[in-house]
């Protein structure tokens, strides 16, 4: 057996020597500063390679020489030297080491480690941070917070998801999310679409339907106890191909050993307000030019006119005649023998239709400890309202985690989160029913709010019936429920079967299932016979863990220690989705009564296995070195090509201890670099071909079309992918150089990161022609890469007993670049409408469409005929979403118990495609038609049309004097190119300055609370998206509309508005 | 100490078992079969078709002959001759993939299991599909194309001239010869064949009118077309109730493209200014073909936009027309000849949609507009242009043929693409040809006024 054992570890570690012994000497280890026990503490005798450390207890238990002289050392603390003189109790107490940086941090795995050994970037975020933040999304929390992190929401409703990207994206179609752990157990972090089928999923990208979550949103921000963004493959390794865009490891609050009970209640309220919202003119009324006359023509006309081309709202008058579609009469021209001297209202539709939502927090946690037992145990609800009205959000959230040394050494960890989260969901998008669609193209001319529905159940709107819904009825009628209950839980078991060796295994479930109703009611204009569709998805993650981790001080200098483990990962996801349409009557979300019901299956499932090493090396703590590598098994992968290894090596060096530098201007330096190689799968079922159910239809009849079962028979054709065989796994490789400097004795740190990733052999399913007969194809072949600065500077400014000033500024700089897609592939669409690619040569996601005809000198070629400058024939690259930099910088004053705290949040560039405002202008709506009778000459030059149709631009300047909104008869400028108007002019910049939250906090002084029955009472003030500076013209430029369902970025077309808020907190510690 | 390294033994004996790893069907999505019976095929090739042709197609044709006005979105745009290449991605994408492709496998099984009359029926629909892509973009890839499977992802493009003298006429034959197969081992079509239940007659006389059509098309270039096409006459469809045509369903999951069209993108289109006024007082069939569907989401029972409404490909109508224009046309004229076939087509339209014959005042009226006419051909076409609205894009290959009915150009009409802002003569190909398949594409910049071969 011991020739087994040893083949087994030969290689990562030497067995221990049995020890002459002459001396037992005990003793506890504590902290100087506040007295408490130290468990973990390593005790070694000088000059050997003896040691043990300490129990949880701060207790520890070593046989000695005589004549020995011990050493204690410990994470953050000063090592104390210690003579044992004869003696046979020895306690000590270790000092704080100020002058070092002593973060511990959770590294991949669950492993703790000092963050001066690590030879790679990881960042931690405070877990107040993530509290104050004000946002009930931990996701939406990190904004700002990290360097190398962008987060971006898809708007303000209720539950609304966020889309994190950590060192930007590196896979062209798959995931680019990181891996969330909580305590250990990666948790699903899946936003689902209601939209449609499960195909259409892929093709719509989320860009109708309802807001979602992503699955994040069900952690309670409450239960955090620390939070750290591992972001290189160096970092994140152990954890495998999941990981490969980093990952965000969250270790949530825990009781402590022989400590009382202890309650904390905390409660938060704040109110949301919609933050920004497209300028629209309010003085032109619904209508259109007719014969060179803008006219009024409404839905009290006769007319299902969508445009206000009209004339000024002012020029019109009431009648003495009333009209079902204006409670204040009938509106006719001021010459009509019926008007009377009223002029009719203008409205704001958009300002009008915003409420204040409101967010509430209860927050109650017990935790404490016996000698042997730990627990902790919390209840948190969230009650949201949105902006916009009817729509909510719920989260209660009950976590338990008890421990428990069941015998010596060997501790069992049990852990249950059940989350119970959903509400009441608005429409949003490329949709008919979308509230922002109906919302703000309604005219000025027509108040939305005086009614959304006849007694015969027919809309109200500003066209008509129900063309575009009244956003007021789909608030009300077509509102989606969901419903999550959702179960994380693990078991860990822990044994530290020797000093130097610590076995432990780790299963965890997270598993929910998301009960959906999506309503269409009878005579909105998605589906004006009714729908509802029921919706189940059940997802369930297995996460089993084995891991081995060996630490041995070989001498006083040279640290080992070293972890083996296994995976293995299981996900299953089931979607049923029930699609009924004919409603029997309106508001009877009944699936039994709808008239045809049809039902599709979507299934997602993954394996994979996982073994994995990592070896960290300690030289006098200065030189670290630490190597890794794993290797994957993955069931997405043909066979032959289903196992992968990946490396991974860091090295860090302390060179101020080396150089004896230690002045007390330049306190410690450290240089690091790393290499590493991390692998990714393919997304599931992609090896084969295969037939899918039929549904026939195009873009103008979604989300019906003939759906099979139909007309008496079912029916299959072709899947549109073509699958592939040969897939291999996709490697991102990356190269990172960093330093962490600290000055004026660690009042001042800077921590700069250089890192250049590289991906290849990506997967994507590029599309083919379509008359080869398929649509799309999976191959291995794009490569990507970003590079990127990373800095993150504090600083403690002012620091005296009383008053302390603290900045921490955060900076991202990221380039990216698609080098290479596919042969005879130079682009892929990722966005719904074709404008968003990847694009060979250009960063991830530029923006392609239709732009002016320039010539040589970039001047545009205008049409002789109308004055109009012409289009290009050719689409072209007209924007890039890709920011320039991003600054967080964060402000904190304290003075006596008050806390100011504030983060100003910068972004530079990063080109965002404002559909919304092509549409809105075309419409007559958006405020910059406010100079439709304008008369202008557009700058540029003629051109000549040749009688094959070819465009010749000449040396002529334009001279065309035209009316620019064509209210005289002539072309309107704004519809001239088309519905969603030429994308070059849809293209803004989206830079931004925001405040994205203010914190005031007040701690109770100790001499108040003796009066009170609180060991702590806090209070405090917040406040989110206070002000936000942008040139954009849109809503918040920060919102997308596909949240994270897809890697589309930078999209605003008709998206839900983003908040700001304004909220108290009160936190009181029984 | 002991009890830990056998624990550890245990450990380490399982990483060693970890040396491969199989997953089974854990990568095998049990809703995608990987293959299905050519029953299950042919419902699909044929709905999707008909939905292809009888949604966009009839739209495009609708807005560009005015017999529909686009008043909002992308109908707005193409209703002004303003047609993007993005805008045809769509309509290729679902004639390519979501129609033919099926027909196409449907094609390779039937010769793979000995079944002549499916080979036949497939081949049929691809004729139809394939004539629809090359009338409306001209060369249009077929010998090369439904060739991604074997590792062909950029087709080559057949001339519309192959395609009109060779390939569609080879198609048709072909089927013909495969219909009237005494047996078909491999199985026959039954109720699984949404368009004829099987009925092998019905799709050997469709075969015959649909060449007809794709011959008589090319009478523009060869004046005796007209002749070759009367040839046929004994073959071709000789009722309405022969009619090539898809009926849909009222349930919500299948009805018809045009209705759903109304439903989920009421206010984007409306009915044309021209073609309400081509109606004469006399013409029953107004009520039945002008409404305000298209505009409110609700209205009358159009006959084309009821939601169980059928999709015609070919009918009876259509043959009549062609009877007559040939007559009308051909080297040595046959006026009266021509009036009788028009008279019939009319009447078979009459009946086709209103369930009666022509009124007794109509039919006066068209006579003595026969009469009085200096170019018959015009009144012909005026005539067809009504009995065959909704019809595919019979009306815009009738105008670009003939130049009839005497359209004005929509003002506005001028763009990049089409600089003379005249009715265009070919939509431009799909942006997705343009860029995954440049080198193939016969028209590199899109150009609306360049006509297609038959049109040259």
């Amino acid at each position: 057996m011991k020739k087994i054992l040893l083949l087994c570890f030969a290689v990562v570690l030497s067995i221990p020597v049995a020890w002459a012994q002459e001396r037992v000497v005990s003793g506890k280890v504590t902290s100087e500063e506040d007295g408490s026990t130290l468990p973990g503490v390593n005790v070694l005798v000088k000059g050997t390679t003896t040691g043990t450390i300490t129990d949880f207890d701060g207790n520890y238990k070593i046989t000695v020489p005589d004549e020995a002289e011990l050493l204690f050392s410990f994470i953050g603390f000063l090592t104390e030297e210690v003579p044992v003189s004869g003696r046979s109790v020895i306690d000590v107490s270790l000092t704080t080491d100020i002058t070092q940086l002593s973060e511990v941090v959770v590294t991949a795995a669950g492993i703790e480690a000092n963050k001066r050994e690590l030879g790679y970037s990881i960042q931690n975020v405070n877990a107040d941070e993530v509290k104050n933040s004000g946002e009930n999304n931990f996701v939406a929390a990190l904004s700002g917070k990290v360097a190398g992190v962008q987060v971006t929401s898809s708007g303000g409703a209720p539950g609304a998801a966020a889309q994190i990207r950590i060192r930007g994206n590196k896979s062209v179609q798959g995931s680019n999310g990181p891996l969330f752990v909580v305590d250990g157990i990666p948790i699903d972090n899946s936003t689902f679409n209601t939209f449609d089928s499960p195909e259409d999923d892929v093709s719509s990208l989320g860009s109708g339907g309802v807001t979602n979550s992503n699955r994040a949103i069900d952690i309670n921000p409450e239960d955090v106890a620390s939070l750290t963004v591992l972001k290189g493959p160096a970092a994140t390794v152990l954890y495998g191909i999941r990981a490969a865009n980093g990952a965000v490891v969250i270790t949530t609050k825990k009781g402590s050993r022989n400590s009382a009970a202890k309650v904390k209640y905390s409660f938060g309220y704040s109110i949301d307000k919609v933050n920004k919202l497209p300028d629209l003119q309010t003085e032109y009324a619904q209508g259109s030019v007719q014969g060179g006359v803008p006219t009024f023509q409404a839905a009290m006309t006769g007319s299902t006119q969508s445009q206000s081309w009209g004339p000024l709202i002012s020029s019109l008058r009431y009648a003495n005649e009333s009209s079902v579609w204006d409670p204040n009469g009938l509106i006719v021209t001021a010459s009509d023998p019926r008007a009377t001297n009223r002029v009719p209202n203008s409205y704001n539709n958009a300002e009008d239709f915003f409420e204040n939502g409101s967010n509430m927090t209860h927050d109650l946690s017990v935790s404490g400890g016996t000698e042997k037992t730990s627990y902790f145990f919390s209840v948190g609800r969230l009650d949201q309202t949105g902006i916009m009205p009817n729509s909510d959000f719920a989260r209660t959230s009950f976590r338990a985690t008890t421990s428990a040394e069941l015998f010596t050494n060997f501790t069992a960890t049990l852990s249950a989160n059940y989350i119970q989260s959903g509400g009441k969901r608005v429409q949003n998008g490329s949709n008919t029913s979308g509230v922002m669609l109906g919302l703000l193209r309604t005219s000025p001319s027509f108040d939305n709010s005086a009614g959304y529905i006849f007694e015969d159940g027919s809309q109200r709107a500003y066209r008509g019936g129900s063309i575009y819904d009244n956003p007021y009825f789909t608030v009300n009628k077509n509102f989606t429920t969901d419903e999550v209950n959702r179960i994380i839980g693990y078991t860990q078991l822990s044994y530290d079967a020797a000093p130097w060796l610590n076995v432990t295994y780790r299963l965890g479930v997270d598993t929910y299932g998301d009960d959906r109703i999506f309503r269409n009611d009878v005579n909105s204009s998605s589906v004006p016979v009714g729908q509802v569709i029921n919706m189940t998805i059940r997802s369930k993650d297995i996460n089993s863990d084995f891991l081995m981790t060996f630490k041995r001080q070989f001498s006083e200098k040279f640290d080992f220690n070293a972890t083996v483990g296994h995976n293995y990962y299981k996900k299953d996801i089931h979607i049923n989705r029930i699609d009924g349409q004919g409603l029997a009557s309106p508001g009877f979300f009944n699936i039994a009564s709808a008239t045809a019901v049809n039902v599709s299956e979507g299934v997602t499932r993954r394996e994979l296995y996982g073994l994995f090493g990592t070896v960290t090396l300690n030289y006098d703590n200065q030189f670290f070195l630490n190597l890794s590598g794993r290797n994957d098994w993955s069931s997405t992968l043909p066979e032959e090509n289903n196992s992968f290894f990946y490396p991974a090596a860091s090295v860090g060096w302390d060179f101020t201890q080396t150089f004896g530098v230690s002045s007390s201007f330049f306190s410690y330096g450290k240089l690091r670099a790393s290499w590493g190689q991390v692998g990714n799968d393919a997304p599931f079922a992609v090896t084969n071909n295969g037939f899918v159910q039929s549904r026939v239809r195009d873009g103008w009849t979604t989300p019906q079309g003939v759906i099979f079962p139909a007309l008496g028979i079912n029916a299959f054709n072709p899947n549109s992918l073509l699958g592939n065989n040969e897939l291999k796994a996709e490697t991102t490789t990356t190269i990172e150089f960093g330093t962490d400097l600290q000055f004026f004795d660690g009042r001042i740190g800077l921590d700069l990161t250089y890192f250049n990733a590289t991906t290849t052999d990506a997967i994507l399913n590029i599309t083919i022609p379509s008359a080869s007969g398929w649509q799309q194809r999976a191959v291995n072949s794009a490569e990507l890469t970003n590079k990127g600065i990373e800095a993150a500077l504090t600083a403690s400014i002012i620091d005296n007993n009383a008053f302390t000033y603290d900045v921490a500024l955060n900076f991202t700089r990221i380039r990216n670049k698609v080098e290479k897609l596919a042969e005879g592939i130079p682009f892929i669409t990722i966005d719904p409408f074709g404008t968003q690619r990847i694009a060979e040569g250009e960063p991830f996601g530029i923006f392609f469409g239709s732009r002016f005809l320039r010539d040589e000198n970039g001047q545009m070629v205008i049409n002789p005929d109308d004055g109009m400058p012409f289009e290009d024939s050719t689409q072209g690259i007209v924007g890039d979403p890709n920011p320039d930099f991003q600054i967080g910088f964060r402000n904190t004053f304290s003075y006596k118990g008050i806390t100011l705290s504030f983060l100003l949040d910068i972004r530079e560039g990063g080109d965002v495609y404002n559909g919304t405002k092509g549409v809105l202008n075309n419409f007559g709506v958006g405020e910059e038609t406010l100079d439709r009778n304008e008369r202008v000459i557009f700058p540029g030059v003629l051109g000549e049309v040749g009688t094959d149709g070819s465009i010749t631009p000449t040396a002529t300047p334009n001279n065309i004097e035209v009316v620019k909104g064509g209210t005289d008869g002539g072309t309107n400028y704004y519809q001239n190119y088309g519905f969603v108007n030429l994308t070059e002019l849809t293209i803004e910049d989206g830079s931004w300055i925001r405040m994205r939250d203010v914190s005031l906090n007040y701690n109770l002084p100790s001499s108040a609370l003796s009066k009170l029955p609180f060991s702590a009472v806090s209070v405090g003030l917040t406040a989110r998206n206070l002000f936000l500076i942008t040139d954009y013209t849109g809503i918040d430029p920060e919102t997308n509309l596909t949240g994270d369902s897809s890697n589309v970025i930078g999209y605003d077309y008709f998206n839900n508005p983003n908040t700001k808020s304004y909220g108290v907190n009160v936190n009181l510690t029984f | 100490m002991k009890k830990i390294y056998k624990q550890l033994f245990i450990l380490c004996f399982a990483f060693t078992m970890m040396t491969s790893c199989e997953f089974g069907d854990t990568n095998v999505d049990p809703a995608v079969p990987t293959d299905v019976a050519m029953s299950a095929l042919l419902p699909s090739g044929e709905a999707a078709l008909s939905w292809a042709i009888g949604g966009e197609m009839v739209r495009i044709s609708g807005l560009l002959t005015q017999q529909f006005e686009g008043i909002n979105a992308q109908q707005q745009d193409n209703y002004k001759y303003l047609i993007r290449d993005a805008d045809m991605d769509g309509m290729w994408q679902r004639m390519y993939h979501n129609s033919l492709n099926t027909i196409n496998v449907i094609i390779e099984k039937s010769q793979e299991q000995n079944a002549p009359h499916y080979e036949g029926v497939a081949k049929v629909l691809m004729a139809a599909g394939i004539g629809a892509l090359t009338d409306a973009f001209g060369d249009v890839p077929y010998t090369d194309a439904f060739g991604g499977d074997e590792g062909n992802f950029s087709p080559t493009y057949d001339t519309q001239e192959q395609l009109y003298t060779n390939i569609i006429p080879g198609l048709l034959d072909d089927a013909i010869a495969k219909l009237s197969a005494a047996e078909s081992a491999g199985g026959s079509p039954g109720s699984d064949d949404l368009i004829f239940g099987g009925n092998l007659d019905l799709w050997i006389a469709a075969a015959h009118s649909l060449k007809m059509r794709y011959t008589f098309q090319m009478a523009k270039r060869d004046a005796g077309a007209y002749d070759n096409a009367l040839t046929m006459l004994p073959d071709v469809i000789s009722s309405n109730g022969e009619d090539f045509e898809m009926e849909f369903g009222s349930g919500a999951n299948e009805t018809n493209p045009q209705y759903q069209f109304s439903q989920s993108r009421a206010g984007n289109i409306k009915m044309g200014e021209y073609f309400i006024n081509a109606f004469t007082t006399d013409d029953t069939r107004e009520a039945l073909f002008i409404n305000d569907i298209f505009e409110l989401g609700e209205g009358a029972n159009g006959y084309y936009t009821v939601s169980s409404a059928p999709v015609v490909l070919m009918s009876y109508v259509e043959v009549k027309f062609i009877e007559a224009e040939s007559h009308l046309m051909k080297a040595a004229p046959d006026e009266a000849a021509a009036k009788v076939a028009l008279d019939e087509a009319v009447n078979a339209s009459f009946n086709k949609i209103t369930g009666s014959v022509t009124p007794a005042a109509y039919q006066a009226d068209l006579d003595a507009r026969w009469t009085a006419a200096a170019d018959k051909l015009e009144v012909l076409i005026d005539e067809k242009y009504i009995a065959t609205y909704s019809q595919s894009i019979v009306v815009w290959n009738d105008y670009r043929r003939t130049g009839y009915p005497a359209l004005d150009f929509v003002t506005g009409g001028t763009n990049a693409f089409n600089t003379n802002g005249e009715i265009p003569r070919r939509l431009p190909y799909p942006q997705e040809e343009r860029l995954l398949n440049l080198a193939n594409l016969p028209i590199k910049t899109p150009n609306l006024q360049t006509p297609v071969w038959w049109d040259e």
